[in-house]
């Protein structure tokens, strides 16, 4: 680890913070409708979009309605992309020529994309067409973001309101998202992209001639549209094979910086806007104070273990200073490397500039711990704030328990219900992690996909279960996801991670909506100051460590201490 | 992320179905023809599969529905 390392990554956090603060209040402005300086141009065009689709943006929905609307956009969404997907041999903008997609792999796909996932068993630029990419992919990039945006206020509004019915109108939350945030930050971030030298051209691709005289195709195409709002949406699926250590997905570090940029700026903004939008700005910091601690604590294991390099490969001779170098870019080096993979985790991105799986065990072991623990710091788009407030109801209640009062955050009293509801969306990760890793070691076929035995291989299962379930859609790699059983248990952990996680989560704001904001009295627990960051850590290494030390002993730990006793796997 | 090495789209089965086997479901049953019964097989599951969708994601409206009367 060097100072200037440690500058870079400082650097970063610090342009994100400064870009966020004033976002946020942009954020706020959008979701509550209000007139902002892109409304002469863009209203228009959003009730333009009313009028075709026939909703009353005045006429709001409850939770239960606003979760039927939920679903029926996601199965519009499902379906659409399945049928893109079988059809584009068909269809135009094809010209590589590629066959339909397979059955089972149309079906993870489909469900990786409308959950904000984006987990890939395909190589973009071998599988999909153009269309395909733009129509479907890069499309859901947009709906899915905005789908979570959209979950995540209709819950910030249930803690703002008081004795209300409603919690906003799903369609007219997806529409602002997509129209005033997600579109004109796309644009932007493309347009610099391309100046940074990301291609966007429908070409399909060029033939080149090596030194050594031999062809080579360079698969080409609309990059740099698909990299912006991969990492603004926190979708995180590249256009390319290599993901974001691609050189045409992200040419330099300075493109990486401003990737992690774009992938944090959205999550860290809504921490922010949810205390602007509840009337006090200090719930929103004490939360965000709270994540940053987790992700710069990622970053930093990260960074040392990187650098501290492997030590069987120093013993083969290889030169220690530069560290563990192996599935790295030299172009951005250990410590960004280090941030950007703490940051696609502690989001719900799945980008990746390394590969995860050629982390040595102790950098592994931050990843999955991230994604074990729902990628809520600061989380995907909307994603990390819903999934972090339901980690603060179970805070307030512990609280609560503790002093021997009725558990209240916000001047909403935490009740049996609401408890309830926390728990069935906390316990449904766990539930689908450890129950199809556990099936999956029990399968013949399942373990003959895996690259690497042991607890390496452990690892690599319980992080593609995970990356899955938390939607964030990175992978370990080492694991072929490509066969029937993961293709299909894989669109099932997407599928239940998203939508048996974000239900509750909206029957919560339902029900939270509905109480009465009682006034702050001097027997109120404090929840904008440090006492209640340590607690939120507290119960954050107490719940998730809980859910997965076993499967973390038996990975990444075990194989950290095998490692130092000179075996590898 | 891209996940595994292999790309997945070297399956037999592409929309539409190959002309000469693509004159209706109906005409891949018959015992002798032991690929078209692979190939409608594969049709079957293809549906199945979009079906699955689907209900999985309406099943959610229970769901839903079963969270409010909690």
């Amino acid at each position: 680890m060097t100072i200037l390392g440690w500058s870079q990554i400082a650097i970063v956090l610090l342009l994100v913070l400064a870009a966020a603060i004033p976002f946020s209040g942009f954020v706020v402005k959008v979701m509550a409708g209000e007139a902002n300086f892109m409304t002469p141009v863009l209203r228009p065009v959003e009730i333009g979009f009313y009028r075709l689709a026939g909703v009353d943006e005045k006429r709001e929905q409850s939770s239960l309605v606003y979760s039927l609307a939920l679903i029926a956009f996601s199965i519009a969404g499902f379906v659409s992309l399945y049928a893109l997907q079988r059809f584009q041999n068909v269809l135009p903008l094809n010209p590589q020529g590629f066959d339909a997609v397979a059955p089972d792999l149309a079906f993870n796909t489909s469900i990786s994309f409308i959950t904000n996932t984006n987990w890939q068993n395909y190589g973009g630029e071998s599988t999909m067409s153009h269309l395909t990419q733009m129509l479907g992919l890069t499309v859901h990039n947009f709906l899915s973001a905005a789908t979570g945006l959209a979950v995540a206020f209709a819950l910030v509004r249930a803690f703002a309101r008081s004795s209300a019915t409603t919690i906003g109108n799903f369609w007219v939350d997806i529409t602002r998202v997509s129209l005033y945030l997600l579109l004109p930050l796309s644009i932007i971030i493309a347009l610099v992209m391309c100046a940074m030298g990301v291609p966007q051209t429908l070409l399909g691709s060029v033939e080149a001639t090596t030194l050594e005289g031999a062809k080579q195709v360079i698969s080409m195409g609309p990059m740099a549209s698909q990299e912006a709002i991969k990492q603004l949406g926190t979708n995180g699926g590249g256009f390319m094979n290599a993901n974001s250590a691609h050189p045409f997905e992200n040419p330099s570090a300075l493109s990486t910086v401003l990737q992690i940029f774009a992938l944090l700026l959205i999550p860290t903004a809504s921490v922010l806007a949810f205390g602007r939008a509840v009337g006090d700005g200090k719930q929103g910091r004490a939360i965000l104070i709270t994540m940053a601690i987790m992700l710069v604590a990622g970053v930093g294991v990260i960074y040392w273990a990187e650098t501290y390099g492997n030590p069987l490969l120093t013993a083969l001779g290889v030169d220690p200073a530069a560290g563990n170098m192996e599935g790295k870019e030299v172009r951005f080096g250990q410590a960004l490397t280090a941030l950007f993979t703490s940051a696609t985790t502690g989001t719900g991105t799945g980008a990746v500039v390394a590969m995860h799986d050629s982390l040595t065990p102790l950098g592994g072991l931050v990843p999955l711990f991230n994604i074990l623990a729902g990628c809520i710091w600061p989380g995907g788009v909307g994603a990390g704030l819903y999934g972090f407030l339901v980690v603060v109801v179970i805070a307030v209640f512990v609280a609560g328990l503790m002093v021997g009062r009725t558990p209240e955050y916000l001047g909403k009293k935490i009740e049996s219900r609401e408890m309830k509801l926390a728990m069935l969306a906390i316990l449904i990760y766990p539930l689908i992690v450890l129950g199809f890793s556990g099936a999956s070691m029990l399968l013949k076929t399942a373990m003959d996909s895996l690259g690497n035995a042991g607890p390496h291989g452990l690892s690599e299962i319980v992080y593609a279960y995970g990356s899955t379930t938390a939607n964030n859609g990175s992978a370990f790699a080492g694991l072929n996801g490509g066969t029937t059983w993961f293709n299909n248990t894989l669109g099932l952990a997407m599928l239940f991670g998203r939508f048996a996680y974000a239900i509750p989560v909206l029957a919560l704001a339902g029900s939270l909506a509905a109480k009465k904001k009682a006034p702050i009295s001097a027997g109120t627990f404090p929840t904008d100051g440090p006492l209640f960051v340590g607690l939120l850590l507290g119960v954050i290494v107490i719940l998730y460590l809980l859910q997965y030390f076993p499967a973390l002993a038996l990975g990444p730990i075990v194989e950290h201490f095998l490692m130092l006793g000179g075996k590898a796997f | 992320m891209r996940a595994t090495a292999s790309s997945g789209s070297d399956a037999p089965l592409c929309f539409p179905y190959p002309a000469a086997s693509n004159d209706g479901w109906i005409a891949y049953r018959g015992p002798a023809d032991k690929a078209a019964w692979k190939t409608g097989i594969q049709a079957m599951f293809d549906a199945i599969e979009l079906i699955v969708g689907i209900a999985l994601i309406g099943a959610m409206a229970l769901y839903a529905y079963a969270c409010q009367r909690l």
